[in-house]
């Protein structure tokens, strides 16, 4: 029993929901594998999304016509602006969501996805031909109801088979997106069991199948915190955190957002807390070699912080409602694997949670993930053509982290079948691109998390301006709609007469450009500058245009410095731009260190700039590589 | 150099690039390290004659206005006035683009020998803009403009290589790496400060104690003074970082590029023009076990001074010959000695007194018979020289070992030169000066805010560049390391 597909996606998380939606919208019959449809989307950890840094990929898959940024302007339920107080280059979307409206909203949007099929079911193989993807085995789900979408024949053939027996999908690219499923093992103080998330089973057949194509994996770890009953915290000892007055959308297609908004509390943990944690080290896996694997620097669990930061009395929780109609509340900040007594101890100390029923105990998560300096580029498998891995099994961490990497795996599979030449966002364009360079140059060494730290081009890589940088890109693949390129070409008509009335009127020899240059430049004092036509004129342009002229003039309060910011990486952003042919021998390169060879040939870069990312890559290697292309004609590729 | 060839890497230019860039204007010192006859600076660039022009002044009735007046190429006699007041007589070489090496405007500006003014007349040139040359960037952009072909090109690139490696290596060997520990000192306290700045942007609703800014601009403004005074010492310095020069002079056809091609394993035409050797020196880099990589130069042009002695110190053999850490008089054993021999080791010793000097005995092969009649030969050399001499075949590879062994110790023994507490080279100050005013102008911004989020993405910018170049140095300091600092202090996390 076989069907036929030109993409399969596995998993159904934020990675795959995004691949599913990107391939299926470059017209590409996609088929995705989940084990359950109706958890497709899930917020496994806190209700939100965005964030510094994350809040800038929403807006960059938003402006790629990714499926994120419409979900959680959809479904939010407090929006704020983070690093509100600091400068505009760095400020983050972030939003805390009603986790299953926001799982049912994305759920709908897949369902109704012209070329999209969603299947239920365990993939336990990837059929691997010639070195291409030939295919996925699954085992579909024995209950009913195991099909939606669109494919004529999938029902029946589901139907059609018996309980348990194997349905191989033909096609020619698959995308891996896992996320902590691959053979996940949950720890709750001494307890361990097998599984997914909490209550969801692992999947066990799939990283020997990818194991058997010569994929290396290893195991990290992540853990989450103990949900509560909203009934019974005692609000008044917390201090509440509304969102925003004027809350800010994350998709430039939100044009506003209406949305009754839900506080957060903040309270903090003890030194009785502490001192219980403290006493209960040997029965926690964090400690005693239970746990093996790595878990984030970055999002430690409170055994970690009372254990690392020893001198603080205090730690804050942030409690967020997970939703408008459910009772669960999230508490942000002790994520912890400690036995159950001692979770009901630490939580029945904090102020405000005396009282409060604990739902469902933290927990930590082990998961397979396959290093990514096994992919190229365009998250495709190195030597396995039409292989592609998104998510959590890249050793990321997040669910804005996963989309994103979901929607280029999801376009780039679709790019792959058409023939075209895969797209790979620069460091200097997108945080994605930011994102993969990291991942496949580098790789992990624990679960990885976008910062905005990472980035070369903060300045430029803004949420203001992601529609500027992105958009054209994703109408160019085909993912924008016509909506969509209408909205942009509209905002950037504004922005384009406004930066030419910037620029054009000069007061006392200075342009109104110039007058602006200056990152507390304040605007309407510059605009006073001007004469009442000029001053008429922009005004009406920010007022059908606010938040791109707007961006425009972040642009220029920024541009000294982001000049500064460029100058010393002008040189990386045109070796960026140098694209390496994929056939190059560089063993056969005689005048390349033997070292540079091999890094060479193990990472294949795609283009000159990556090469000189590569540990331990000179620049004097790259000068050869130059030279040799160069020498034997070779016509490098000029993004 | 097949004609086919250059039209073809001149057509390519636009789609090539190297990792330097090519279009702005370069400068750097051209003579070796040490008491040489005259020292050269030069400009490679767009601006290089009106960048010239600052230091350079010409002289007498037929000078022109200005540099930029000079059409195609053109010797001109003037003066070179630096900032405080110091004049000294110059000579400005001026090669217009397309006719010169890297096929852009070059410059060169000779002046009396002093390594002191080669300093300070290069930064002064690059604080009005040129910028700091890296090692073989003369010869990118000689092959980048189809100027020299491939198997040049690819032999400099193994040279860059060898610089690079080596860069850090000496300057620990001959300078006690101070230099080197002293940028990662700075390095590591300018990325203390940037982690709590970045702290600020990127955890943004944690409850951490970010530090005060006033605080942080009292740590930067230090960092800040402290590179610039080590900048403004080592300015004082003469240079004595350089890679160390090996020279071998010789009758013609005494076998110097065939045993230069022998002791660097080298087979191919050897390379012409690293950056910082002169036009027609020819050079290979040489690694030795102790003392790192140095320079052979094939000082072929050498020969006793029969015209003025102004015209025979233009040649660039003799300036590679005074400049000369070690000096290799190559005999030709099978010709026997020679009264040439004699004046040339002679002349050599009149024009660098100083300097180390082995006399080599080469092509031993030709010499038939036993071991005991290539010994009487290479006495008879010996004898006619009064010097004690090595010998050596290029072709059999015999004594090239030992020869080996003999620069190893002599250059091991001389790379701490006395009496020189800190010495950079000119990039390198470059580099600390640059470094020490973004610290400073991050300072500044951090003074003047009560919060540190206030101008936190802006002084991120000054704190990268200044670690930018710093990192030149002494190493890069990369986003995990600072990453690694933040996590270390605060405590964050759901």
């Amino acid at each position: 029993m076989a069907l036929d597909f030109d993409i399969v996606v596995i998993g159904g998380g934020h990675a795959g929901a995004e691949a599913a939606w990107a391939a299926s919208g470059l017209s590409c019959a996609t088929a995705l594998v989940t084990l359950d449809a109706s958890v497709i989307a899930r917020m496994s950890c806190n209700p939100a999304i965005g964030g510094v840094g994350k809040g800038q990929i929403v807006r960059e898959i938003d402006a790629m016509g990714g499926l994120m940024g419409l979900a959680a302007d959809a479904t939010g339920i407090q929006f704020r602006m983070l690093n509100r107080s600091k400068g505009a280059a760095v400020w983050g979307p972030r939003c805390q969501s009603d986790r299953h409206a926001y799982a049912a909203w994305v759920q709908r949007a897949l369902g109704e996805r012209k070329n999209l099929t969603i299947l239920e079911g365990e993939a336990t193989d990837v059929i691997v031909e010639d070195g291409h993807v030939a295919g996925v085995r699954i085992r579909p789900n024995s209950h009913a109801n195991r099909v939606t979408g669109q494919h004529p024949q999938a029902n029946s053939a589901l139907e059609g088979g018996t309980d348990g027996e194997s349905i191989d999908l033909r096609c020619r690219a698959v995308i891996v997106t896992a996320g902590t499923f691959l053979n996940g093992v949950m720890h709750l103080g001494e307890r361990t069991w097998a599984g997914g998330r909490y209550d969801e089973p692992a999947a066990t057949g799939l990283t020997a199948s990818l194991a058997s194509l010569g994929l290396e994996f290893g195991r990290l770890k992540t853990g989450t915190c103990a949900r509560l009953d909203a009934a019974t915290i005692d609000y008044d000892k917390c201090t509440r955190q509304d969102g925003d007055a004027e809350p800010e959308a994350f998709s430039f297609m939100t044009a506003r957002l209406s949305v009754e908004q839900i506080p957060c509390w903040i309270t903090w943990t003890n030194r009785d807390v502490h001192d219980a944690i403290r006493a209960n080290f040997h029965r926690a896996p964090m400690y005693t070699g239970q746990i093996q694997s790595t878990g984030p620097r970055y999002c430690p669990s409170i055994e970690t912080k009372i254990d690392r930061f020893a001198d603080k009395d205090r730690h804050q929780i942030f409690l967020e409602r997970e939703g408008r109609t459910t009772d669960w509340v999230y508490c942000n900040g002790i994520s912890t694997s400690l036995p159950p007594d001692v979770q009901d101890f630490m939580i029945h100390h904090i102020a405000g949670l005396e009282r409060a029923r604990i739902i469902r105990y933290g927990y930590a998560i082990e998961y397979d993930y396959f290093p990514p300096t096994q992919l190229a580029a365009a998250l495709e498998v190195k030597g396995v053509g039409g292989l592609y891995l998104a998510g959590q099994v890249n050793g990321t961490t997040g669910y804005e982290e996963a989309a994103a990497q979901g929607l280029l795996a999801g376009l780039n599979a679709a790019l792959a079948l058409r023939g075209d030449r895969p797209l790979v966002l620069r460091r200097d364009q997108a945080y994605i691109g930011v994102m993969i360079d990291d991942l496949v140059t580098k790789g992990v060494s624990e679960p990885y998390r976008m910062f905005t730290s990472r980035a070369e081009h903060r300045l430029s890589l803004r949420a203001d301006n992601a529609d500027r940088r992105l958009t054209p890109v994703g109408r160019s693949v085909g993912l924008v709609d016509d909506a969509r390129w209408a909205r942009h070409q509209a905002a950037l008509e504004a922005v384009m007469a406004a930066d030419t009335l910037l620029r054009n009127t000069r007061v006392a020899g200075k342009s109104l450009w110039e007058t602006l240059r200056r990152p507390d430049a304040d605007l309407a004092g510059v605009l006073a500058l001007a004469g009442p036509d000029v001053r008429a004129r922009f005004v009406q342009l920010l007022s059908e245009q606010p938040d791109a002229v707007n961006s425009l003039v972040i642009d220029g309060r920024y541009e000294g410095y982001r000049e500064k910011e460029a100058s010393a990486l002008r040189h990386m952003q045109d070796l960026d731009r140098k694209l390496l042919p994929v056939d190059i021998n560089y063993n056969a390169i005689s005048h390349l260190r033997h070292e540079a060879r091999e890094k060479l040939s193990a990472c294949r870069p795609h283009s000159l700039g990556q090469a000189l990312r590569i540990s331990g890559i000179t620049p004097a290697d790259v000068t050869v590589l130059a030279v040799h292309l160069m020498g034997r004609n070779v016509k490098m590729d000029n993004l | 150099m097949s004609r086919v060839r250059l039209a073809r890497s001149r057509r390519q230019r636009s789609i090539i690039l190297c990792v330097y860039p090519l279009d702005d204007t370069i400068v750097a010192i051209s003579t070796a390290a040490g008491p040489a006859g005259r020292a050269i600076v030069r400009l490679s660039g767009p601006e290089a004659t009106s960048l010239a022009g600052r230091v350079f002044a010409p002289v007498g009735a037929e000078a022109p206005a200005a540099l930029e007046h000079v059409p195609g190429f053109r010797a001109l006699d003037g003066i070179v006035r630096l900032s405080g007041g110091v004049e000294v007589p110059a000579r400005a070489y001026v090669f217009r683009a397309p006719r010169s090496y890297t096929r852009q405007d070059v410059i060169e500006l000779h002046v009396p020998g002093s390594p002191v003014l080669a300093g300070a007349m290069a930064e002064e040139l690059s604080a009005a803009g040129a910028r700091a040359a890296m090692a073989g960037e003369f010869t990118a952009r000689a092959f980048f403009s189809g100027r020299i072909d491939l198997s040049q090109a690819e032999a400099v690139a193994d040279v860059i290589d060898a610089a690079d490696a080596s860069h850090l290596r000496s300057a620990a060997a001959a300078l006690g790496g101070r230099i080197h520990r002293l940028c990662q000192a700075a390095a590591g306290e300018l990325a203390d400060v940037l982690a709590g700045v970045e702290a600020a942007i990127d955890l943004a609703d944690e409850a951490i104690e970010l530090d005060r800014p006033a605080n942080l601009a009292a740590r930067l403004d230090a960092q800040a003074r402290h590179l610039a005074d080590v900048a403004e010492q080592a300015a004082q310095m003469p240079e004595n970082a350089q890679r160390p020069r090996v020279v071998l002079a010789g009758r013609p056809n005494s076998g110097k590029s065939s045993l230069l091609n022998a002791l660097t394993g080298s087979d191919r035409a050897i390379v012409s023009a690293l950056a910082g050797t002169t036009r027609d020196v020819l050079s290979a880099p040489l690694t030795l076990e102790r003392a790192g990589t140095v320079l052979l130069q094939d000082a072929a042009g050498f020969a006793p001074a029969r015209d003025s002695l102004e015209a025979a110190a233009d040649s660039a053999a003799r300036q590679a010959v005074a400049a000369a850490d070690v000096l290799l008089l190559i005999g030709d054993l099978s010709a026997g000695p020679d009264q040439a021999d004699a004046a040339l080791l002679h002349e050599l010793r009149q024009a660098n007194p100083r300097c180390p000097l082995r006399v080599v005995a080469n092509k031993c092969d030709l010499v038939g018979g036993d071991a005991a009649r290539r010994s009487q030969a290479s006495d008879a050399l010996t004898g006619a020289l009064q010097a004690d001499a090595l010998r050596t075949s290029a072709l059999t590879g015999e004594g090239l070992d030992e020869l080996r062994a003999w620069l190893d110790e002599c250059l091991d023994v001389q790379a701490p030169r006395s009496g020189q507490a800190l010495a950079l080279h000119q990039r390198q100050r470059r580099c600390l000066v640059d470094a020490a005013q973004a610290a400073a102008r991050a300072a500044e911004l951090l003074a003047a805010a009560d919060a540190v989020a206030e101008v936190a993405e802006l002084a991120a910018v000054e704190l990268r560049c200044s670690l930018a170049q710093l990192g030149q140095i002494s190493g890069q300091i990369v986003t995990e390391d600072v990453l690694g600092r933040i996590f270390a202090r605060f405590c964050v996390g759901k």
